[in-house]
């Protein structure tokens, strides 16, 4: 079976439309459209919700992707697309463009797990060959831990292709709670790079309950945190809401937060006995996050892997044509295009 | 380029000279609490229009301006109560502030729907500058891009062309900064408290009913018993729950309980971040979909008709809206143009434990 695999993926599962160049698993360019500017190339204003219709940016992204990278479309072996999880209306565009090109050059199709994309991150590396996984080889069962803005999942990879999920958050995801909370405190939107960065002059020291701690499934649950920073809130006078209130309660905060991931994480270590660890997902930028869990991974003689750049952290394409990768070299294309559907409630299934 | 050592050089001369190639429409890079930011008058296209040529493809990506204080910034941005608290608290710092541009500056480096991001730079010698001169500057880290963000005036002539640097009037050196993260960007325009308190709805006079709920386990059994009341009506016409309800207060919790009473065994997390999910759901009387929606996220309410909101509304189809405030009027409209049941509800924290929930019928 061929091995080698030039692949043009895209991902438009929900705020980003997204497209990258990978070469097996080097990442030769990744477009994400919230950092590239485009209103040259069509002209005009892109409202949020068109961003988030994506029709209008996905030829731009996808041609400046084959740009970067120094491809021409002949020169891909196939596509990868994402068809879920995520927003229904969202993911159908990348699909519809995927089927159009398919069509248009004769070129096979992998649909892609986003969640998988995330857990396969750390798998990804630069046009050199450097990444996570660049000098050390992959050992099984590897243990995901996923946090994002939409999604909090522990997975347990026993190969590429086999995954169990192993929990996942019951209401709000960690991404969401840093949102409201920062809503609460008055700081704005999005929520996490304000609190982690103010949580750096604060201290830890107001009490907040560490969610699910008791619990005995490896589930998570943030949305009693949300309820008790209320609570603890609104018992503050305003006046006393000063600048080292909020850094201190921005620590406590991402405490309590980094602390639920962690007590399951260790719980998960416990009961799988995982030989690595990997992490992914836009909350993984918080370094609380990323310290705390390599601390008890460490406990366990366990290396903890993140993504070589902060870009494959949040949603991006890139990940995408790595996963599917691995995916095309077990033989995991589309047979019928033509039922190739969105999922937008995909979850990994053993 | 002009080079001047700021350790070497009296004050009064530095922001003189500064004042001249500012006013003149040059650049001027300077140090800040960050990296090394590239300044130009934001008042001046030309000036404005020589940023963009330095920092390569950024051109009609919004730019951030620095001012030397809140009263400054006033002046050119609406600072709302989100905005108040960061000024007060965190500025001058670190943090870019954004709000709504009073539309005076150069029009390209606001973003496309009129937002502008404003620094107070922690950095005296530089606010002095900003002050003396009486209008913001661009603050944009000082180099191209796509490369290396700066610290030092080695890393600007290593990473930069020739050509480039030929835009440069004058280098504020003040040695290697330390590598301190670029200023964090927060977005005060989403979810102003003013605007969720504006749809704020009083509730009609209308039969409905009052629920006092003690734990979230009992605001779900409220809602599967809200739920059966109008389950009949599904044959014919889509309900909506259209809820409304402080942050914390149970709503999708509420949520959680019609997905319990269509007998939808999966679990139902929080939409916030995905703006809407769907369910197939089959009961003994019929089938169709849940559809749990939240608006939080959404700039405008008008989003959730581009998100297919008029295709969910088939018979049999149970609709949940969380943050109601922003479709009111949508949903007024669709409740009189076509044929659904629209049911407000609202939920009040009276304690920690206690919700008051109450619910009525549009009619």
């Amino acid at each position: 079976m061929k091995k080698n695999f030039t692949i043009l993926a895209i991902d438009t599962s929900c705020d980003e439309t997204s497209a990258a160049v990978t070469d097996d698993d080097h990442v030769l360019s990744n477009i994400v459209s919230s950092q590239v500017e485009f209103h040259q190339k069509y002209g005009g204003v892109v409202p949020n919700i068109a961003r988030r219709m994506h029709q209008q940016l996905i030829k731009p992204v996808i041609n400046e992707a084959l740009k970067r990278a120094g491809k021409t479309i002949d020169k891909i072996d196939a596509l990868a697309i994402t068809v879920g999880p995520g927003l229904a209306p969202a993911l159908e565009v990348g699909i519809s463009t995927t089927k159009n090109l398919a069509a248009e050059y004769q070129l096979p199709i992998i649909a892609v797990n986003h969640m998988e994309a995330h857990l396969l991150s750390s798998f990804a590396k630069n046009s050199k060959g450097n990444g996570a996984f660049s000098k050390i080889n992959s050992q099984f069962p590897i243990l995901g831990l996923l946090v994002s803005g939409g999604h909090t999942q522990l997975v347990l990879m026993k190969n590429f292709g086999k995954y169990q999920l192993l929990g996942e958050t019951v209401d709000d995801a960690a991404g969401e709670a840093f949102d409201k909370v920062a809503k609460m405190l008055n700081l704005g939107y999005p929520g996490g790079p304000i609190i982690s960065e103010l949580a750096k002059n604060g201290k830890p020291k107001y009490e907040l309950p560490i969610p699910m701690v008791g619990s005995k499934d490896l589930n998570f649950s943030f949305s009693g945190l949300k309820t008790a920073c209320l609570y603890k809130l609104q018992k503050i006078p305003k006046k006393q809401k000063n600048r080292q209130f909020i850094c201190d309660f921005s620590s406590s905060f991402e405490k309590a937060v980094a602390q639920a991931l962690i007590i399951k994480l260790k719980k998960t270590i416990e009961i799988y006995q995982p030989k690595q660890i990997v992490l992914g997902g836009g909350v993984i930028s918080n370094i609380t996050i990323r310290r705390e869990a390599r601390k008890v991974a460490g406990k366990f003689g366990l290396r903890v892997f993140v993504p070589y750049t902060q870009k494959l952290f949040t949603d991006n394409a890139a990940m995408v044509g790595v996963c599917a990768w691995y995916q095309a070299q077990r033989g995991d294309f589309i047979k019928n295009i033509t039922t190739l559907d969105r999922q937008p409630n995909l979850s990994f299934t053993p | 380029m002009k080079i001047i050592n700021l350790k070497k050089e009296f004050e009064e001369k530095i922001i003189k000279d500064t004042l001249t190639v500012l006013k003149n429409g040059g650049l001027v890079i300077y140090p800040t609490e960050t990296c090394y930011g590239i300044g130009a008058d934001a008042t001046n296209p030309k000036a404005v229009e020589k940023i963009f040529q330095y920092k390569g493809q950024w051109r009609g990506k919004p730019i951030l301006i620095a001012v030397a204080s809140k009263q400054m910034a006033q002046n050119y941005v609406k600072i709302n109560e989100i905005a108040e608290n960061l000024y007060q608290n965190f500025l001058p710092g670190p943090v870019a502030v954004v709000s709504k541009s009073e539309g005076k500056v150069v029009s390209d480096i606001e973003s496309t729907t009129h937002t502008l991001g404003i620094r107070v730079p922690n950095y005296p010698l530089v606010l002095k500058i900003i002050k003396a001169f009486g209008k913001p500057i661009t603050s944009t880290s000082a180099n191209p891009s796509g490369k290396k963000t700066p610290y030092s005036l080695e890393d600007i002539l290593k990473y930069t062309s020739k050509k480039r640097l030929g835009l440069i009037d004058l280098f504020l050196d003040a040695g290697k900064l330390p590598l301190r993260p670029t200023s964090t960007v927060v977005d005060t325009t989403l979810n102003e408290p003013a605007v969720l308190r504006q749809g704020e709805i009083v509730i009609p006079d209308i039969p409905g009913q009052t629920f006092v709920s003690n734990s979230e386990e009992q605001t779900k059994l409220i809602a599967q018993e809200i739920l059966e009341k109008y389950k009949n009506l599904l044959i014919s016409k889509p309900l909506i729950f259209a809820l409304q309800g402080e942050l914390g207060s149970g709503k999708t919790q509420f949520a959680k309980g019609l997905g319990q009473a269509l007998k939808i065994t999966s679990n139902i997390p929080s939409p916030t971040f995905i703006f809407f999910r769907e369910y197939p759901y089959k009961i003994a009387s019929n089938q169709g979909i849940f559809y749990h929606l939240d608006t939080w996220r959404m700039e405008k309410g008008e989003e959730i008709l581009d998100l297919g909101f008029k295709k969910m509304l088939g018979p049999t189809n149970v609709i949940a809206i969380e943050w109601l405030q922003k479709v009111k009027p949508i949903l007024e409209e669709i409740s009189q143009k076509t044929k659904v049941c629209l049911v407000w509800v609202t939920i009040e924290i009276l304690s920690e434990t206690k919700r008051r929930i109450n619910y009525c019928t549009a009619i």
